[in-house]
């Protein structure tokens, strides 16, 4: 039990660090992929002991059906962004004023 | 399987009950297949046929919503959905709110000459629509991160809706980017709230077992998933997407994202506090409440861009809203509908002002308003009192919204006795009047200012003018008779 939990801790750090530290988006996005498998590795591990039958396992399948969409959205923006910008470096990309 | 048998019936016979209670959302579910056959077959040749279609829809659905207060705090598929009069009354706010939302699209000149239609526009309104509706019913964290997905799918793609130009991309990246972070802390809080409850269902026994559990984890728990919560009311720390989604969005869909997922985050959290009253919500959502008002109203006062300074100033919307949250009790949820209400009506408002005047003046900046009360004044009295009653100035709602938050904030104070809630009262009086500052900026170009020779077109804007002066009367009225809104609380 504890072994999945300290894999997923750590899938979600590298997530988080990689999110924060990428300049690409598409890194970003596989960053957040990352963090997604952490909690759905924690849901199934946690499935297990659950008193009703598999709340834990069908969670993440939804998770992950999720996961999709947003990823393809998310593709799909990049796309239109890298039309615009030539660029897909999140921190170059700022039109807007800080 | 012989044993299986009875359940089977049983579950079916639960959720053909429940089918009744959720007609609303599967009709808005019909809505949305519909418009998109309309948009394939009928789309090219009648332009108008897909936001009719939507307007009908929605205010039918709207009608339906209101004859299901008779059924008010009923618990349905096995648990799924609650239906609480606090859910009811915000799907009633959704419903009326999109109802602008699309009549102001109709003449918003992004959305209307976008080259690639504008059909899936009014689709992706009725989807986000049913992903609001449910996020205002949702009681089990699979409902929860469901509905908070399906809404954050279709901003995003409203976001970024109109591809052709640059800034609307960009906003579109930041909010999707930001976005999936959010709902990936949140889901890794819900897959630890799983771990420390043994279930997922939202009610006492949740509460009871989270009460039972390590304080420490079940405080990491919570903030992760308060994430996704946070991320919709633009609270403190996830508020970073707000200014720059605001700056490049297209004006109608600005107003949609300014006010209903900020409502349906708040109705969200308010079930999850629910559901976990052992956690020390008081303490933190003050604090939250404080840091996020004062943050948000402090920044606005230097900008000039109309739709940079009311995404500020909609922060500082969401920390008054966290300090009704914080007094977590009858009173506060009451003052949290009636202000969010007034502030739905008011940006929206706000939103279809500044988008009428963007078509004329091509511009977004204050100063580009100069002498312009003059020349159009219907509007511009319109756009005076929307702001007044943003900031709280009595004739209109947002008078007797800041006062109900603040006495629901009080009563909390006299209850647990907190200093931290006479800090959190001195902070919003203080950042009421912060407010009035760059308000007030607009009102002075309008009316004080001399103008600098713009040459106002004769275009007629009827229809936007009508939504304009509807959403003020509406403001005034419901700031003279609160009680219009009120009452539905008391049954």
């Amino acid at each position: 039990m504890s072994h999945f939990l300290i894999v997923g801790a750590a899938l979600f750090s590298i997530g988080l660090y990689t999110v924060f530290s990428r300049k690409n988006a598409i890194l970003v996005l596989i960053g957040i992929e990352f963090m997604l498998n952490a909690a759905i590795l924690n849901l199934v591990a946690f499935g297990r002991y659950d008193r009703i039958d598999n709340e834990g396992q069908v969670f993440a399948i939804f998770a992950i059906v999720l996961a999709a969409a947003t990823v393809a959205v998310a593709l799909a923006i990049i796309i239109n962004v890298y039309k615009q910008y030539k660029t897909i470096d999140p921190d170059k990309i700022k039109d807007m004023k800080y | 399987m012989k044993e299986l048998l009875p359940h089977i019936e049983k579950g079916v016979q639960e959720v053909l009950g429940s089918l009744g209670l959720f007609l609303p959302e599967l009709l808005l579910g019909g809505l949305f297949l519909v418009l998109i056959l309309n948009d394939l077959v009928l789309g090219k040749r009648y332009k108008n046929s897909s936001p009719l279609i939507a307007f009908l829809g929605i205010l039918l659905i709207t009608g339906l919503t209101l004859t299901q207060f008779e059924h008010a705090d009923t618990v349905f598929f096995g648990g799924m959905l609650h239906l609480t009069t606090f859910a009811l009354l915000l799907k009633v706010l959704f419903g009326v709110g999109m109802l602008f939302v699309i009549a102001f699209s109709v003449r918003d000149f992004p959305i209307r000459h976008n080259e690639k239609g504008w059909g899936e526009f009014f689709s992706l309104l009725a989807a986000v629509l049913l992903g609001l509706n449910l996020m205002a019913m949702a009681g089990n964290l699979l409902m929860v991160l469901l509905s908070i997905e399906m809404v954050s799918i279709c901003s995003y793609i409203l976001v970024g809706y109109t591809t052709r130009e640059r800034l609307p991309a960009e906003s579109a990246m930041k909010y999707v980017l930001f976005g999936a972070v959010c709902s990936a802390v949140m889901l890794y809080g819900i897959s630890l709230l799983y771990g420390l409850t043994g279930s997922l269902q939202l009610n006492g026994d949740f509460a009871a077992r989270l009460a039972d559990a390590d304080t420490l984890a079940v405080g990491l728990a919570v903030f992760a998933t308060l994430a996704g919560f946070g991320f919709k009311l633009s609270m403190f720390p996830l508020h970073f997407w707000v200014p720059d989604v605001y700056e490049g969005s297209t004006n109608s869909v600005l107003a949609f994202l300014s006010t209903l997922p900020k409502a349906a985050g708040a109705g969200i959290l308010i079930q999850f506090m629910h559901a976990s009253y052992g956690f020390d919500w008081a303490v933190w959502l003050a604090v939250l409440s404080i840091i996020t008002m004062t943050l948000g109203n402090f920044q606005a006062l230097w900008q000039d861009n109309l739709k940079r300074m009311l995404g500020y100033s909609s922060i500082g919307h969401s920390g008054f809203l966290l300090m009704g949250l914080a007094a977590f009790s009858q009173t506060g949820e009451k003052a949290v509908f009636y202000y969010l209400v007034i502030y739905t009506l008011a940006n929206i408002g706000a939103f279809v002002i500044i988008g009428l005047l963007a078509s004329i003046l091509h511009s977004e900046n204050v100063n580009s308003y100069k002498g312009l009360g003059f020349k159009m004044p219907v509007v511009s009295v319109c756009f005076v009192i929307l702001l007044m009653s943003l900031i709280g100035i009595p004739p209109a709602g947002g008078f007797v919204a800041k006062f109900l938050v603040f006495s629901a904030a009080y009563e909390a104070f006299t209850v647990n006795g907190s200093a931290l809630f006479i800090l959190m009262l001195i902070a919003g009086a203080v950042n009421t009047v912060v407010a009035l500052f760059y308000y007030l900026k607009i009102p002075l170009q309008l009316f004080l200012r001399k103008s600098e020779g713009i040459v106002v077109m004769a275009r007629q804007h009827l229809l936007l003018k009508a939504v304009i002066v509807t959403l003020t009367a509406l403001t005034i009225f419901l700031g003279i008779f609160p009680e219009v809104v009120m009452r539905y609380f008391e049954g």
